[in-house]
């Protein structure tokens, strides 16, 4: 019971880690409202853009996870204090009018909090067997026992003398294991457990933020709208659809690429409709590619894919062409990334795990 | 897609993936009407959310010719189901449902009525992720019992500090999810190659060469020569063997010599003494930093 309780709080902990970084980003933000919502979802992929930065060289070089857990551990916590110190005054600002909205909204919230709960205990408190846990897991796991990232094997646990590039920019799995060399959690319940509840939080603040796009103020038909598509998600169960990793896989990469990531990137597209100020659009929307590549590398197909798509019938209805820069430059991790990997395939170079 | 290859089904390969991907889920017909009435009545703004991005996707993603051009560069017959989740098909009839249910000029009976009404429909479209049961945890770690208690028996009785066993096939994949200190005879692929009996080439066969033999009476269940599978035994450092109780193959494990040290529910574990059991060390990384 107490492993649960310290869970929750851990889901809580991630909230609050998102909600400084991207803080920091959208506070200073003049002629915007500050939202809570979306500085949690920037927070999220300014947290996994930084974790890869530091991440993969760490990893290129044979250093210890400990090491990697610490200087992380540091910078998080020097980023979480600046942004304290820098925002204190327009939270609590903005504290008084969310209490504010709350007692306004009381039905909406309370209904909302109580569907996202039931959701939360579902999917969480099920028993999912998948392949691919073997991989994702097992690299936490493994990481956590022998100190290195991605030097052995998880499926077998044998020493590998060159580093599968397959998996080499997925840092999402060695945040679980810096997670839990930090709070001494073990990796199952650190992945399926905090991790899940925090997917499915993250994915239904996206829903939000879509739901507000397109119906404003009125809580009651957004309200309808999340509890439709957390409807859908529990009966599109193909082993292929998003909706299925959402119930099934809600502890991998590529649940939070199908889930919140396209969604995510459909929701810009949302908003491009409505300005001819595309910057910060563009420049969330890279933010946003960039961090999904740490999650799964499906999203380096998937992401320059769900780009081009929303952005051809903007380009053609707004015939701007500064679209043309923005959208490339939000295409170019996956694509860089993608053509790394078929480098690596085809033989044209290796990362060894020793120096030779 | 699993059981089919662009190369083998060609223009056909769409469909065929567009079959498995909605299974006995009719969401995508539900998607394409709700976008003919977009398309029909649909203000400007549900145009552009909406329509715009299906024609372009049906352009390319949902193109029999797209998957050809693509797989000339990369192989993405085992991924390309993923660009299918670029469609929101969850999100347009939540939002024509939201939209209709939730628009203030109806009554509460009318808004109850149409709630209801969709709410069947989204259902009665749909297979409910847990209809064959709700698959309840055991514990806490997510993981059956029985993971817990083949790690124990299995560090209890061996002789190493990292022991390297073999499992059926759903222990294989969980047991290191759960205690990375045990060490694996096969890895995923092996695993899946030996159990669905794909094609390996002259050089994987050689480097697989004892992890398949093994896996024959593991996961097949195939009685080879006990001297062959002793051997690939000791080749590959093998001291245990976890099978179900009920597995025809436990007498040949018994014949072939090798010892039961316990039981974890269903399954049993077995013991081998290696000739020379290799004691394994990680590898030592402080010179390089």
């Amino acid at each position: 019971m107490i492993l649960l309780l310290c869970c929750a709080l851990l889901v809580l902990v991630n909230y609050i880690i998102y909600f400084c970084i991207g803080s920091l980003a959208i506070c200073r933000l003049k002629d915007k409202p500050f939202s809570a919502g979306q500085a949690v979802i920037v927070g999220f992929f300014l947290y996994y853009c930084l974790f890869e930065l530091i991440c993969l060289p760490m990893v290129a070089t044979w250093q210890k996870l400990s090491r990697l857990s610490l200087i992380w551990a540091i910078l998080i916590a020097i980023l979480c204090l600046i942004s304290i110190a820098l925002n204190i005054k327009i939270w609590k600002t903005y504290l008084g009018h969310f209490i504010h909205w709350v007692r306004a909204n009381a039905g909406f919230v309370l209904i909302v909090a109580l569907m996202l709960l039931t959701e939360i205990l579902v999917i969480v408190h099920s028993y999912q067997f998948t392949l691919d846990a073997a991989y994702y897991v097992a690299t936490a796991t493994t990481a956590l026992e022998t100190d290195m990232m991605n030097v052995y094997d998880p499926y077998t646990g044998l020493w590998q003398d060159h580093f599968e590039m397959r998996y080499f920019f997925q840092a999402y799995p060695l945040q679980d294991a810096v997670m839990c060399r930090l709070t001494g959690l073990h990796p199952l319940l650190w992945t399926k457990r905090v991790m899940e509840a925090v997917s499915i939080i993250l994915s239904n603040l996206v829903l939000y933020q879509i739901a507000k796009h397109f119906f404003k103020e009125r809580y009651e038909a957004i309200g309808l709208f999340l509890f439709f598509c957390n409807l859908m998600n529990f009966f599109f169960t193909t082993i292929y659809t998003s909706a299925a990793f959402f119930t099934t896989r809600t502890y991998e990469g590529k649940t939070l690429v199908g889930n919140v990531v396209i969604p995510l990137i459909f929701w810009i597209y949302l908003k491009m409709q409505e300005t001819d100020r595309y910057l910060r659009l563009w420049l969330f929307l890279l933010l946003v590619a960039a961090g999904a590549a740490a999650l799964s590398n499906s999203a380096n197909m998937l992401v320059p894919a769900a780009v081009g798509i929303f952005t051809v019938p903007l380009f053609i209805r707004k015939k701007d062409w500064r679209i043309i820069p923005g959208a490339f430059a939000a295409m170019l991790p996956g694509i860089v990334l993608m053509a790394v990997y078929v480098a690596y395939v085809r033989g044209l170079f290796v990362l060894y795990t020793y120096p030779r | 897609m699993q059981g089919f290859t662009i190369a083998e089904t060609g223009l056909f390969y769409i469909w065929r993936c567009l079959l498995a991907y909605n299974g006995l889920c009719f969401y995508i017909i539900l998607y394409i009407i709700l976008l003919v009435f977009i398309a029909a009545k649909g203000s400007k703004e549900e145009k552009r959310s909406f329509l715009y991005p299906a024609v372009i996707m049906l352009l390319t993603v949902y193109n029999p010719i797209f998957p050809l051009i693509i797989n000339r560069f990369f192989d993405v017959n085992k991924e390309y189901y993923r660009l299918f989740w670029i469609a929101p098909i969850v999100l347009l009839p939540s939002y024509m449902a939201a939209k209709e249910t939730g628009a203030g000029r109806r009554s509460r009976g009318a808004k109850c009525i149409m709630f209801v009404a969709c709410t069947l429909i989204f259902v009665g479209m749909g297979t409910f992720v847990y209809k064959g049961g709700y698959p309840m945890q055991e514990n806490i770690y997510k993981v059956p019992n029985e993971v817990l208690e083949v790690a124990d028996i299995i560090h209890r009785s061996a002789s190493v500090k990292y022991p390297t066993s073999i499992c059926d096939y759903n222990l294989h994949m969980e047991l290191r999810q759960y205690d990375a200190s045990i060490l694996l005879a096969a890895d995923r692929t092996q695993y899946l190659e030996s159990i669905t009996d794909t094609f390996q080439d002259e050089q994987t066969q050689q480097e697989n060469y004892y992890v398949n033999k093994l896996l024959a009476v593991v996961a097949r269940g195939v009685s080879i020569p006990k001297e062959e599978f002793l051997e690939s035994l000791d080749a590959t450092n093998t001291e245990f063997v976890v099978l179900h109780s009920v597995s025809h193959m436990v007498p040949y494990l018994k014949r072939a010599g090798l010892t039961e040290v316990g039981r974890a529910g269903s399954r049993t574990v077995f013991h081998y003494d290696l000739k020379n059991p290799i004691d394994y060390d990680l590898v030592d990384y402080s010179s390089f930093e």
